[in-house]
């Protein structure tokens, strides 16, 4: 017994030093801009770049928009197929996770292909275009996660009594849909957001061939042109992922009329 | 506040045919359970009516409209299921208000309609809970309030009870029927426990197999159970085998000895039939006492302790078994395993079935 404790502390402190040692050696790097000192001017030189500020703010901007549009896609669909089509499930989830085996390269030359300058929806002629296919490729590349994540949510509430109870009272599909489903699986669709957003901030492949300034390729350039900013991006990329996953399990265990925050409690009037 | 419908429903999945021609009228503010065993189809006819499921063929009226092709949304019919299912992401108060936010009441009647309705169940005061801060009858009882509160033409209740302890069932039992009654709202209810359906209905529905065996008021359904599927369903139930040896003086011949039921039975000479004898028909007969119908001789197999009644396990002949009820006074002697006793069966209480 005592052995068996020892060994899995020992493997949970080598693994724990797998990942700890390298982000302290970043970590570290990235204060060591000035000569003989230690700063954080790697961080301030990284704000004070217009580039990195107008990358970070275009690629928040698409990501919440292929979130929106991916949670309007799923919840739906993944709705009416447990409700339904129970039998399709299979098949949809399928389908939801070939992005996963197909890379993401053939998707943006697909959607090169499809709505290229000489095809019958030349999207890619303009701006706003090339910026809805970017939203479409991310909506893509994030269907695994929130499909699984929306799917599972709707597991774990009886969607389908609770359909009926609403019905019997008189509400429509739209009204179920927004009124009942949605939020009840608020958390589920939290949590595939928050993961469709860290997949979308460091997506390179669909951005630079569609030659969009998000914040993926811009981190690839600053790799290639900078020394110690790009080990400060990365600290602060890992930064805002623990952010997010706090945020995500916050969101997960919160029960309804609690505040997000434990120390202010709920209304039980 | 309705008069309800049913006229040759059916209904089929695949080919496995759940409900078959079953008709029911149900009269303005009449409570009306459908009760039966597992899978005879119960769930699947107050669905019918719901509108989540559509019949194969038949139609269904509620106030002389044909709704058989109107969606369960636009029945106005109120419902309660077995697993509650209140919406969780809303309060009490959200829940009750929900059908009449759906209906576009205005604001101020939402909320007095809301409480009165909470009142009404007893929960005046948690509107502001949710339904996890809630025991299961507190929840049921926000089922029912949220289920009235928009005024339904019909109430229809699946196994609302059966997910709560027996303490809690009886009393919600009660005030189900106490509100239902003091709306005047017509209800269909299912259940599988006859001691429910007998305690709370106008009329019972005694299904089996998808069909509806016997339409009637309780003790209707107790006392002159039109099939043999009936009487053995409800309560318990002696058969014991006959043959008619003479229909007008109503004489027959059984394997402990004749018996005479001294009336008429619809029967030829030479029938078989089974007479069935309900535990309470029979009684014991004291040394001295005289019998003036038909009696048993018979050895105590067995003594269960009822409560308020003992039931006796007897065994009247050869492979004859027959149970007697008898209530529970203190001090009386009672018969011990082993021993024989003489029992008199009540003529008019013993009827005869196929
Ligand atoms: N959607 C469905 N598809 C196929 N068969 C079904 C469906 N719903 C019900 N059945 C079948 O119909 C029969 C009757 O079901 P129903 O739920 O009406 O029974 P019930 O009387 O309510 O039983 P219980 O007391 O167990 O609730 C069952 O044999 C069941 O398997
Ligand atoms: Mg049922």
């Amino acid at each position: 017994m005592k052995r068996v404790s020892l060994a899995s502390w020992l493997i949970t402190i080598l693994a724990g030093l797998y990942f700890l040692v390298p982000l302290y050696a970043a970590f570290q790097f990235s204060l060591q801009m000035k000569r003989d000192t230690l700063s954080f001017a790697a961080y301030a030189s990284v704000f004070q770049s217009d580039v990195f500020l107008r990358a970070f703010v275009f690629s928040l901007v698409a990501s919440l928009a292929a979130i929106m549009a991916g949670a309007a896609l799923v919840v739906p669909t993944a709705y009416w197929v447990r409700l339904r089509l129970p039998k399709l499930r299979p098949v949809v989830e399928f389908i939801s996770l070939l992005p996963l085996i197909i890379p993401s390269v053939v998707l943006v030359f697909g959607h090169i292909r499809m709505f290229g300058s000489s095809s019958f929806l030349p999207l890619t002629t303009t701006d706003l275009g090339t910026n809805l296919l970017l939203v479409a490729g991310y909506v893509v590349l994030s269907l695994p996660y929130m499909f699984r994540a929306i799917d599972n949510g709707m597991a774990a509430i009886d969607i389908g009594t609770l359909t009926e109870a609403a019905e019997s009272l008189g509400a429509s599909r739209a009204r179920i849909i927004l009124g009942v489903i949605f939020p009840n699986i608020r958390a589920a669709i939290v949590s595939g957001a928050f993961l469709t957003f860290s997949i979308c901030l460091g997506e390179f492949a669909i951005a630079s061939l569609l030659n969009r300034q998000t914040f993926g390729p811009y981190l690839v350039q600053l790799g290639q042109d900078r020394a110690y900013e790009p080990a400060a991006l990365a600290i602060m990329s890992f930064g805002l992922t623990w952010i997010l996953m706090a945020l995500m399990q916050a969101f997960a265990n919160r029960k309804p009329g609690q505040r997000l925050l434990p120390f202010r409690k709920g209304p039980t009037r | 506040m309705s008069q309800l419908t049913l006229r040759a429903l059916n209904k089929s999945f695949g080919t496995n045919a759940v409900v078959k021609d079953f008709d029911l009228t149900m009269e303005d503010g009449e409570f009306i359970s459908l009760l039966g065993p597992s899978g005879c189809g119960k769930t699947t006819v107050l669905r019918m009516v719901a509108g989540f499921e559509a019949p194969s063929s038949g139609a269904i009226h509620i106030d002389g409209n044909d709704v058989t092709a109107l969606q369960a949304r636009q029945r106005q019919i109120g419902m309660m299921f077995q697993s509650y299912a209140l919406f969780p992401n809303l309060t009490v108060a959200g829940n009750v208000a929900f059908g009449l936010k759906v209906a576009r009441l205005p604001r101020a009647e939402v909320d007095l309609r809301v409480n009165e309705m909470l009142e009404m169940v007893g929960l005046a005061g948690l509107g502001g809970r949710y339904p996890y801060q809630l025991s299961g009858g507190q929840q049921q009882r926000v089922a029912l309030a949220r289920a009235i509160a928009p005024r339904p033409r019909v109430l229809l209740l699946d196994e609302p009870l059966s997910a709560l302890d027996a303490k809690i069932r009886v009393s919600l039992r009660g005030e189900i029927r106490a509100i239902q009654r003091r709306l005047g709202i017509s209800t269909l209810f299912v259940t599988h426990d006859q001691e429910e359906a007998m305690a709370m209905s106008d009329r019972v529905v005694v299904m089996a197999h998808g069909r509806a065996e016997q339409v009637g008021r309780p003790d209707q359904i107790y006392n002159r159970p039109a099939t043999r599927f009936v009487a053995e369903f409800i309560g318990a139930l002696n058969l014991l085998p006959a043959t008619v040896t003479d229909p007008a003086a109503g004489q027959l011949d059984t394997p402990v000895g004749p018996v005479a039921l001294n009336r008429p039975i619809a029967r030829s000479a030479g029938a078989a039939l089974h007479l069935a004898i309900r535990p309470e028909g029979l009684h014991i007969l004291l040394n001295g006492d005289v019998a003036n119908g038909p009696t048993f001789t018979g050895k105590v197999l067995d003594r269960d302790f009822l409560g308020p009644i003992i039931r006796l396990r007897t065994e009247i002949g050869p492979g004859t078994a027959m149970t007697v009820d008898c209530f529970n006074r203190d001090g009386a002697s009672l018969p011990e395993p082993g021993q024989t006793i003489r029992l008199a069966v009540d003529a008019a209480a013993v009827f005869p079935l196929d």
